[in-house]
């Protein structure tokens, strides 16, 4: 039967891996919604740019 | 000026965001106090409640691949193929997740980072199909060849999905049987169903991201050829 120690070591270490599961999480998410939120900024950008240029536009 | 197509609706789906995001929150925070240290893992199970929504979520994206990719290669509608591709780059992106997930919960509980297993090699294998899948499609310039290109690819890629669902019952793997309300602990199937819900919303959200972004992109080449050609 483990030591009380040895079961304190073994629940440090579980934890240690459950912090690191959920901040990869939100490190993944999180980065790639900023990209999304970019990339989704930067066409609007170029949809107004090419807007502007184009012959038939009415803004 | 954006047309009134791409900014209706946006402030509805900023507020979608904004719920998604405080879900998702609430979602991980209320699993990992209610449930219970369980009895052989202690509270290496808490990762249950990211890693298999994040599975489920993948075979959701992959499912949407599936259906718009048939429709394009039925219709030929860019719509159809503009869809499918922000769901594959979403699906991807969760599907990577569940991977490393996965990792971090099989380290401390198997004792190895990784093995060869039916679930595990099957994953990683719909993984890479969906990154060949967003490789294709940056490769091909033209619009209807990669629609038709990436569907196909994309629809053999959605085929893994009930491969690696029932991997765990038809070979002998390390990985568990498949979580689900069903086969938990009546303790956990709270933790479970409330991130499978935030991970799905913020799936939608994302994928709607992906989506706007790359409708407005096409209309502004679309409006740049009207440019050119007029310009000769």
């Amino acid at each position: 039967m483990p030591s009380p120690s040895e079961d304190a070591d073994m629940d440090r270490t579980s934890l240690n891996f459950v912090i690191a599961a959920y901040t990869v999480t939100w490190v993944v998410l999180g980065a790639y919604a900023l990209h999304a939120f970019t990339a989704r900024r930067r066409a609007g950008a170029q949809y107004d740019q090419a807007a502007r240029h184009s012959p038939g536009r009415t803004a | 000026m954006v047309p009134s197509a791409f900014s209706k609706g946006s402030r509805r789906w900023a507020i979608f965001g904004v719920f998604s995001l405080t879900f998702l929150i609430f979602a991980q925070v209320s699993a990992v106090l209610v449930s219970p240290p369980d009895r052989d893992m202690g509270h290496l199970q808490k990762i249950m409640y990211v890693h298999v929504p994040a599975a489920w979520t993948t075979f959701l994206a992959f499912f949407v691949v599936l259906v718009f990719s048939l429709l394009v290669l039925w219709k030929g509608d860019e719509t159809h193929d503009l869809l499918a591709a922000s769901a594959a780059e979403v699906g991807a992106v969760f599907n990577g997740l569940t991977l490393a997930l996965g990792m971090l919960w099989g380290r401390p509980t198997w004792g190895v980072w990784w093995t060869w297993d039916a679930r595990l090699t099957s994953t990683l294998v719909l993984f890479l199909i969906f990154v060949g899948y967003l490789s294709l499609r940056a490769f091909i310039d033209e619009p209807d060849r990669r629609a038709r290109w990436s569907a196909a690819v994309g629809v053999l890629g959605a085929i893994n999905v009930p491969i690696v669902y029932m991997s765990v019952k038809w070979w002998r793997t390390l990985h568990q049987m498949q979580s689900s309300p069903s086969t938990v602990d009546p303790a956990y199937v709270y933790g479970l169903r409330v991130n499978a819900f935030a991970f799905l919303f913020v799936l939608i959200y994302l994928v709607h991201l992906r989506y706007e972004a790359a409708r407005l992109t096409r209309a502004a080449e679309t409006l740049d050829d009207a440019v050119a050609l007029g310009g000769r």
